[in-house]
């Protein structure tokens, strides 16, 4: 998956190759194997796969209900009854699906961590946020009070947090959602995860804030090493951020590629759909190619392939038959009875 | 340029916050002296941070709020004492929609009694009529023979039409709408979008659209109005605002928008390439 960068005529690259960042991407962090969720006989997630590799970013995309977010609560080994999991899930070559409780404890927050997409919900309001921090440190084996409290202004130095000694002592309420989720952030990579999923840690914050986390990120991926899954709806977002992009419809992927591949030639009509109606792609006050009719209800799936109902491109066969997911060449895959020709 | 429909005059709203047990109460200034004139006709899109002042600009060109000084006016007349005859008149010609639709909406009300509500209020007309109406601007928003469904059985694109439709049931001249594409899903905005735009084309809307999002701004404003801190900064045709931003905010909003492919994608990529080479 090398593409040329872009040389302007005085030879210097505007555009990193990918090959640029590739050079620092090593073997799977993190790999999910045929993971489903159900709710009772309902599947929310179905039969999905999916893996990320050190120092490599993959953004989950897709519209609400399609199981992303389940799918990261999954990983973190979260899911409560009434729902089930079942399906592998391997981090750093170890499988941590079936480990207990308290064997799971000491994995999350040190190997794999996550940033939720409500940092205000997340934390804990009646307690300072400094102290919150230092929790996860006591919990993985920092024991000198001491030394929690440098750590602690460490790291909120590090997401940027101004005056890290008073916000240290502040409650969630007196911050801003953007401070809050440089909190979460710097709880998160406390204990410098191998593996960091962040589900829309920038949804809720404004555009200069968001470029401020996104960059944050990717500094500390630069530093650290650390795979990042990242769920996102904004397709702008992964555009910044992905090396590789899997696209989720209806608790599946539909397709997976390198991110360049997803913007330059999308090979599923739902990707394809999603890309053509953003705004700023086309003719201010233009009608938008909007996807008609909306995600089914898991209960409610139609047979044949699950994006039927909503696709241009749909015959009669996929009206009767799911779509089977083809690999391509360089992990691309993709589950469409009529795919876009790869180029 | 038409006639203006509504003209704010150096308005401010301040707020007192805080002031509970011994601290003294801080005064928030949420909009801070604030001229703006909105043709008829026109789509005036007013973006701005969180905390910015948009929705409180909005609440006062709605006449929900009274500004602390300068003036607000609707055809050239302050909007009338709440709860007096003229006053009613006017809060069918100004009509809102609000970002989240689903505490927009009655939970256990039907779409078509919460439109007919509207009717009720505003206009007389008998049962025949009433119904006819409902009908038809469901049918307009694509909810046709959905009238009889609860909120909490249809989803967000779709409720965000049923408040669309229960604005629009009472022609009104201005439509405000606070940030009300946020919190759909890409593909339902492009329907709501879309189904606006030509919403305001039938109905000859004036439209102010207030927004975060500068890439909703940019598609659906002629012209866009930026806010820091309570003050507009800048308020120009929007496609001269893209090609040429003139304030130093202006510029920091645009330069913080994702990029629209990885090709374009940010600086510190580059930089990271530089330092790899």
């Amino acid at each position: 998956m090398t593409l040329p960068g872009i040389i302007t005529l005085d030879g210097s690259a505007v555009r990193p190759a990918v090959n640029t960042r590739s050079a620092r991407i090593g073997g799977a962090a993190l790999s999910v194997t045929n993971l489903s969720v159900r709710r009772g006989s309902v599947a929310l997630v179905e039969n999905t796969s999916l893996s990320v590799a050190t120092g490599e970013t993959l953004c989950l995309v897709g519209e609400s209900g399609c199981g992303k977010s389940l799918t990261c609560t999954a990983i973190m080994g979260l899911i409560d009854a009434p729902l089930t999991a079942e399906g592998s899930i391997r981090l750093l070559g170890r499988e941590i699906a079936d480990l207990p409780e308290r064997r799971l404890n000491g994995v999350r927050g040190r190997d794999v961590a996550m940033i939720f997409q409500d940092p205000m919900a997340a934390l804990n309001p009646i307690q300072r946020v400094g102290a919150q921090v230092a929790e996860i440190l006591s919990v993985h084996g920092t024991t000198s009070a001491a030394e929690r409290g440098r750590e602690v202004l460490a790291l909120f130095e590090r997401v940027g947090l101004p005056d890290p000694a008073r916000q240290a002592r502040a409650y969630p309420h007196q911050l801003s959602g953007g401070m809050c989720q440089r909190v979460m952030i710097a709880m998160a990579i406390a204990c410098r995860p191998k593996v960091l999923i962040a589900d829309e840690p920038t949804t809720a914050l404004d555009v200069t804030i968001q470029a401020q986390i996104l960059r944050l990120l990717r500094e500390l991926q630069d530093d650290t090493g650390m795979a990042i899954v990242f769920v996102t709806h904004d397709l702008g977002v992964v555009a910044e951020i992905a090396d590789r992009v899997a696209v989720m419809y209806s608790g599946r992927v539909v397709e997976e590629a390198g991110v360049h591949e997803i913007f330059g030639a999308p090979r599923h009509p739902y990707t394809r759909a999603l890309m053509a109606c953003r705004v700023g792609t086309g003719q201010p006050g233009t009608a938008l190619p909007a996807i008609t009719g909306s995600v089914p209800a898991p209960s409610a799936r139609p047979d044949g392939c699950v994006f039927a109902p909503r696709c241009d491109h749909a015959g009669p066969l996929c009206l009767v038959r799911p779509a089977l997911t083809q690999r391509g060449t360089s992990g691309t895959r993709v589950a469409c009875h009529h795919p876009e020709e790869a180029q | 340029m038409n006639e203006p429909i509504l003209q704010m005059n150096g308005v401010t709203r301040r707020y007192e916050t805080g002031g509970e047990f011994f601290s003294r109460p801080t005064v928030t200034t949420a909009v801070d002296d604030v001229s703006l004139t909105v043709a008829a006709g026109e789509v005036c899109a007013i973006v701005g941070e969180s905390g910015s002042g948009k929705s409180t600009l909005a609440r006062l060109a709605a006449g929900f709020d009274s500004p602390d000084a300068g003036q607000v006016l609707f055809r050239g007349m302050p909007y009338a004492k709440p709860g007096s005859a003229p006053w009613r008149r006017e809060r069918a010609v100004v009509q809102f929609v609000f970002q989240n639709p689903s505490s927009a909406l009655d939970p256990r009300a039907t779409i078509a009694s919460q439109i007919g509500e509207m009717l009720t209020t505003h206009e007389r007309c008998d049962a025949a009529t009433r119904q006819l109406r409902i009908d038809e601007i469901l049918d307009r928003v694509g909810l046709g023979g959905m009238g009889r469904r609860l909120p909490q059985q249809m989803s967000g694109g779709q409720l965000q039409r049923a408040v669309l439709a229960r604005a629009l049931i009472v022609r009104p001249e201005l439509l405000i709408c606070d940030e009300a594409v946020s919190a759909l899903d890409v593909s339902v905005q492009a329907q709501i979008l879309n189904l606006l735009m030509s919403l305001k084309d039938e109905f000859g809307l004036t439209m102010i659209f207030i927004t975060h999002d500068l890439g909703v701004a940019r598609h659906v404003g002629d012209r866009i109005a930026v806010m820091q801190k309570g003050r507009i900064v800048e308020n120009r045709r929007t496609g001269y605002l893209f090609e040429r931003p003139r304030h130093a905010y202006t510029r920091t909003l645009l330069a913080a928008i994702p990029a629209a492919t990885p090709a374009a994608r940010r600086a510190w990529d580059a930089a990271a390439a530089k330092a790899a080479a």
